[in-house]
């Protein structure tokens, strides 16, 4: 199954390289124009496209790009005169920081609500949990953000407002982005925990002697947790267009911010390195759910 | 089972912690912090377009010439400057100059960066506007003469430009290696996130008071608020939207200094659409616009309202242009003229209807829907559309649009009316994005360019304000103040009018020497 996985890959990634190129084309506006301001005249523009390479006809722009891609070569950003590569590079550990502490915070969130919600159903504490849940999915990052920055950096004063410096900074931009997926994960594991709950193997456990702390962490939460994953492995893509928005709001230096950059700039090279690395990143995800799937449930791994 | 939860807590503490370890230490405590909406993206200043980079540069780099506080021209790397004709232009270097790479600025520099702009294949901003240039000679260390084409009034703006030291002058990418003459020298720039600068001990006008400046870059508007807020910024220049200077002005770490500026607001009219070609529609829609009302309410009283492109401080302001004063009846008169009459009056039924293309900017967004409501009282209907900038920018060069707003930042050379005015300059050749075609206008600007002396090109400014104001091709709306916040503790900062950071090599720790 991986193996399958790892051969559409190819496609997929292709396919997302020639929409993403034929688009960024389509959308009013140059870059030269970006570059030389308007006061240059029409035959320096003619010189710079030309230069660029913008005056070739579409079809031959695009098979050298993707010529330049299997080569590993990214090609330059139009707007910083330096190469693709190298500002892809000095942005993604900051946006894999973030998604990754976000991550982090969803399951230390959304593991103990769940379980709890599940195993006191119909309680004040399940209700309490959706609640919570519903608060968390519907609250938009861009309010939430400067609300959590209000109360702990500019009241208290423990976190700084913005930018990327020690952990300290990580941690609003962390719980920022994490919420909404918390609050998905916190649902999803409640709901299937129920389910798991009430079957009869669990049943058996028990009468074998099982301890109730056994069965629940073991028995049923590795059951219970399989839609999770799947819905982990679907929800990453939300987090990194989610980390678009926490990441302006946080001038955190990473990925989501060099591509509206490049948007506004219409820097063609760097949107597409952008979105490249940001759609390997979305299969690469999905390949470790897979991979924690077969972990979780031994029937995949036949 | 509390040993799982632990084993499970310690797991998701260990995968924050790794994602934590990518993270550089803070920065050094001891330096300014500006803040700053967009990231310039080179500090080549043979590259450098954007307005970020351009008021960045003055503390990395000298040119020959520098603007002084009003906007005129005088010798800052050159310590003379002069005209044997009108078409040649010398200038004596000052001696003992050095560059950050501890080199001496010779006019062989000079002659070097300036060959290298002027050449249109190496795609620099001015390499269109030096076209007039027709040579740049080093003939001893310290004297460059430049020779031009043709006589060209405005060519001392172009002086402005920051010298390279030759080794560099003649590469291509310069990256991070931008070596200049400047007070500060670049010590760090990562783009979308920081530039670090650090002072130059061997400036030849002595070192500047603070040791280092960080720059950070702060797209959003309400996180530089709380940056400045929380004591993470020291500096904010016209960063901070209008409706929240009042209550910085309460915050006692903080001083806000508000002076008069340059940035000129307008509504743009399509000249060549059916209904706005007639004058009568374009001026009953400036009579119909409540300029005090819009400062008042969508800008707090930050601006100034406005009769022409440059301010009253300018030489070139003309004081006599016809303006447009508020008065819609008027404007009803002169729609019912033109042959739009009202169907029903104060109804809801309209005489035509506009659009009015705007970016997604929220206070453009907000002044769009004022003045739409504003025109719909006098039965213009108005669709505000909004944009993204870049599309909105295309549109408007294309002349696909009706009304649209704009603003003119850092007019300092009254030649832009060329650019803006003459019937050569419609899009792709200029910003006569309006199509306003005058001939009498054209005749004008032509003969201003070739005209060298001053009080004669003033009367030809003025009659061209004259003319632009009566066909009405802009509403001119207002100039914006200039809003700077300033950490209590700090002294020194004069705001200039193109928003330049020059000032801060003044800047000092207050009660410092």
């Amino acid at each position: 199954m991986i193996r399958r996985r790892l051969v559409t890959l190819v496609p997929t990634v292709l396919g997302v390289v020639t929409l993403v190129f034929l688009l960024v084309h389509l959308v009013p506006g140059d870059p030269v124009d970006v570059m030389l301001g308007e006061t240059a005249n029409p035959a320096d523009k003619a010189a710079l496209r030309a230069e660029l390479g913008l005056d070739r006809p579409l079809a031959e722009q695009y098979l050298g790009y993707l010529a330049g891609v299997v080569r590993g070569d990214l090609g330059r950003s139009i707007l910083y005169r330096r190469p693709v590569a190298e500002l892809l590079a000095a942005r993604i550990p900051a946006t894999l920081e973030l998604s990754a502490a976000a991550l982090a915070v969803a399951l230390i969130l959304a593991v103990p609500l769940g379980v709890a919600a599940a195993r006191r159903k119909d309680t004040a504490v399940d209700r309490g949990s959706l609640v919570a849940s519903l608060l968390g999915v519907s609250i938009p990052n861009f309010w939430l953000g400067p609300l959590l920055v209000l109360a702990f950096s500019v009241h208290l004063r423990w976190f700084p407002v913005s930018g990327r410096g020690g952990w300290d900074s990580l941690v609003l931009p962390a719980i920022t982005l994490g919420t909404a997926l918390a609050a998905m994960l916190t649902r999803m594991l409640r709901s299937s925990l129920v389910e798991v709950l009430g079957a009869e193997y669990l049943t058996a456990a028990r009468a074998r002697g099982v301890g109730e702390g056994r069965v629940l962490w073991v028995h049923a939460l590795r059951n219970a947790l399989l839609p999770v994953i799947t819905v982990l492995g679907l929800q990453m893509g939300s987090l990194l267009s989610g980390a678009v928005v926490t990441e302006a709001v946080f001038s955190w230096p990473g990925l989501g911010t060099l591509l509206l950059q490049a948007i506004h700039g219409r820097d063609y090279p760097l949107v597409q390195g952008c979105v490249l690395v940001i759609s390997l990143g979305y299969v690469g995800v999905n390949l470790l759910a897979d991979w924690a799937y077969r972990w979780a449930d031994p029937r995949v791994r036949r | 089972m509390g040993a799982r939860v632990a084993r499970i807590v310690s797991l998701a503490v260990a995968l924050l912690a790794a994602g934590a370890t990518g993270c550089r230490t803070g920065p050094e405590p001891a330096a300014f912090r500006v803040g700053i909406e967009s990231t310039p993206t080179t500090l080549d200043p043979r590259y450098a377009a954007g307005a970020h980079a351009v008021r960045i540069l003055p503390l990395l780099f000298h040119g020959l010439l520098k603007a002084d506080p009003s906007g005129r021209l005088v010798p800052d790397l050159a310590v003379t400057w002069q005209q044997p004709d009108e078409r040649t232009h010398v200038l004596r270097l000052r001696q003992g100059v050095r560059f950050h790479d501890g080199s001496e600025l010779t006019a062989r520099d000079v002659v070097a960066t300036y060959r290298y702009v002027a050449d249109p294949a190496h795609g620099c901003p001015a390499s269109g506007a030096l076209e007039p240039l027709r040579s740049v000679e080093a003939p001893d260390p310290y004297t460059v003469v430049f020779r031009l084409k043709r006589v060209y009034v405005s060519f001392p703006s172009l002086l402005t430009l920051g010298i390279l030291p030759q080794g560099l002058a003649n590469r291509k990418d310069l990256g991070d290696r931008v070596v200049g003459t400047g007070p500060y020298r670049l010590a760090a720039f990562r783009p979308g996130e920081e530039i670090v600068l650090e002072a130059f001990p061997e400036h030849f006008e002595g070192p500047p008071s603070l040791e280092r400046i960080r720059f950070r870059i702060i797209p959003n508007a309400t996180t530089r608020l709380l940056e400045i807020r929380s004591g993470g910024l020291d500096l904010l220049q016209n960063a901070v939207p209008p409706y929240s200077v009042r209550f910085l002005r309460r915050d006692p770490n903080l001083q806000v200094i508000v002076s008069p500026g340059t940035s000129y607001q307008y509504i743009g009219f399509n000249c060549e659409d059916p209904i706005l070609k007639d004058v009568r529609v374009r001026r009953a829609i400036a009579y119909a616009v409540d300029r005090q009302a819009l400062i008042r309410f969508a800008l707090d009283g930050l601006a100034r309202p406005a009769t022409t492109l440059f301010p009253p401080e300018h030489w070139a302001h003309n004081p006599d242009v016809p303006t447009y004063p508020y008065d819609p009846d008027r404007a009803r008169r002169l729609l019912d003229e033109a042959g739009y009459p009202d169907p029903d009056g104060p109804g809801p039924a309209v005489r035509f209807r506009l659009s009015y293309k705007t970016s997604t900017d929220k206070t453009a967004n907000e002044v769009a829907r004022v003045i739409a409501e504003q025109l719909g009282r006098v039965g213009i209907g108005v669709e505000v559309r909004s944009f993204e900038w870049g599309t909105f920018f295309s549109d408007v060069k294309r002349g696909d649009f009706q009304l649209m707003s704009l603003r003119w930042i850092g007019l300092r050379d009254p030649d832009v009316f060329h650019y803006l005015f003459h019937s050569a300059s419609v899009p792709p050749r200029g910003a006569n994005r309006g199509r306003y075609r005058n001939p009498q206008v054209d005749a004008w600007i032509d003969e201003s360019r070739r005209t060298p002396d001053p009080e004669r090109r003033r009367e030809l400014y003025f009659r061209i304000q004259q003319a632009v104001a009566r066909d009405c091709v802009y509403v001119s709306l207002w100039w914006l103040d200039n809003v700077v916040v300033l950490r209590r503790g700090y002294t020194g900062f004069e705001p200039l009018p193109g928003g330049e950071y020059t000032s801060l090599a003044r800047v000092r720790p207050e009660g410092a020497p």
